[in-house]
């Protein structure tokens, strides 16, 4: 029989028979947590953790899988929802009846550049074809004005603000590097019934950022992102 | 990782997490609790995740572990199976399911612990299956706890060595 200081087989440190325990799940609370406290400021015993966890890994293998039940989606789903953009000028939706919302771009520093308008008579998303996004960083900030039909009158940006968003942040997703186009989705009340007064046409005294028309592009080959 | 890429990812991982929690703490609402728990902290901390170190699955296996673990160190003890339950269940040899390939995995694991002496086997059964602490396996077992930490650090570096040659 081994006694208490003899446990460990002779070719392990006492470091690395504490990072098995560790791994295996066999210690007490207290234990645990000063194991875990260590692991935050000593790399090398961490590096040891890591290398039994990754040892014993195959084990999970051998534990059958179980569903876990539906609605456990849900509450996940709500607790990671993306938080809700700020409106700094809230406006009606009635106010903006026969008005076109304008999607623009401010990138560092610079003054903002309009993307085109925003088809708002189909459906709650646009898409942005991805060469018209070249140059777009993490960071740069989205945001919509509401002008009158066909755009900007004058091509500058307006005084304020309908929306705004950080392109790194959840309701503007930067497209993948295999993608083709940004979905943008618009809030449910901002949905109108078609009708030709309220198409959108590109002002042709916009600036034009880009070469293409301002027309939305629908891409059907990935799903546009909508709101939850 | 988009809101679609996190769900789809949920879609194909939470059978595997559920097991390995429901296994070690049995109460369900508790399991769902941590289930829980797991993917909003992976939500949140996806960026710290590591991909030269581990795959994401045996990240967030880890992970689901050490919060069951925790869960049940928190409550102070197992709502449990009666000693001569748990070993049965400690000692099931492959299920159906292990033997028809689909779960090669699973078998080689379960032929790699089949090498090691019977009682180390157990030991390590106990203690990575169902999150029992050497404190808690001696009593149960009769045995010091000196005896089972030499039982489980050995076995476990055979078994190391038996399923790193399978890799290899």
């Amino acid at each position: 029989m081994t006694g208490p200081d003899n446990e460990a087989p002779p070719e392990m440190t006492p470091d690395a028979a504490l990072a098995l325990d560790y791994a295996v799940g066999a210690l007490e609370r207290a234990e645990r947590r000063a194991v875990e406290a260590r692991l935050r400021s000593d790399p090398a015993f961490a590096a040891l953790v890591a290398g039994w966890q990754a040892s014993l890994a195959p084990l999970d293998a051998a534990t059958p899988a179980v569903p876990p039940p539906p609605e456990l989606w849900d509450r996940i789903a709500a607790e990671t929802a993306p938080p809700a953009v700020p409106r700094p000028a809230p406006a009606s939706a009635s106010e903006h009846q026969g008005r076109s919302p304008e999607l623009w771009v401010i990138a560092d520093g610079k003054p903002p550049a309009s993307l085109g308008l925003i088809d708002i008579d189909d459906a709650n998303t646009h898409r942005i074809p991805a060469e018209r996004l070249r140059g777009l960083k993490a960071g740069d900030v989205l945001a919509i004005s509401i002008e009158p039909p066909g755009g900007s009158p004058t091509g500058a940006p307006p005084g304020r603000w309908w929306q705004r968003a950080s392109s790194s942040g959840c309701k503007f997703g930067l497209p993948g590097p295999g993608a083709r186009a940004l979905p943008i989705s618009l809030p449910a009340r901002h949905r109108q019934p078609a009708s030709p007064a309220a198409r959108p046409v590109r002002s042709a005294t916009a600036p034009p950022l880009h070469r293409r028309p301002a027309s939305p592009a629908r891409n059907e080959s990935s799903p546009p992102l909508r709101r939850a | 990782m988009t809101p679609e890429a996190f769900r789809d990812f949920y879609a194909s991982t939470s059978a595997k997490l559920f097991g390995i929690i429901l296994r070690i703490l049995i109460e369900r609402g508790e399991a769902e609790d941590v289930l829980q728990e797991v993917y909003v902290t992976v939500w949140r901390k996806a960026s710290e995740f590591d991909a030269s170190r581990a795959s994401p699955i045996t990240w967030m296996a880890t992970i689901a572990r050490n919060r069951a673990i925790d869960r049940l160190r928190a409550r102070g003890n197992r709502p449990t199976l009666p000693v001569k339950a748990a070993f049965d269940l400690a000692d099931e040899s492959p299920g159906a399911d292990v033997l028809i390939g689909a779960a090669g995995d699973a078998a080689r694991v379960h032929a790699a612990l089949a090498l090691l002496e019977p009682a180390h086997a157990t030991a390590i059964r106990a203690c990575y299956f169902e999150g029992s602490t050497y404190e808690a396996l001696s009593q149960r077992q009769q045995v010091p706890v000196g005896t089972l930490k030499s039982w489980v650090r050995r076995g476990l570096l055979k078994l190391r060595e038996h399923l790193d040659g399978a890799t290899a």
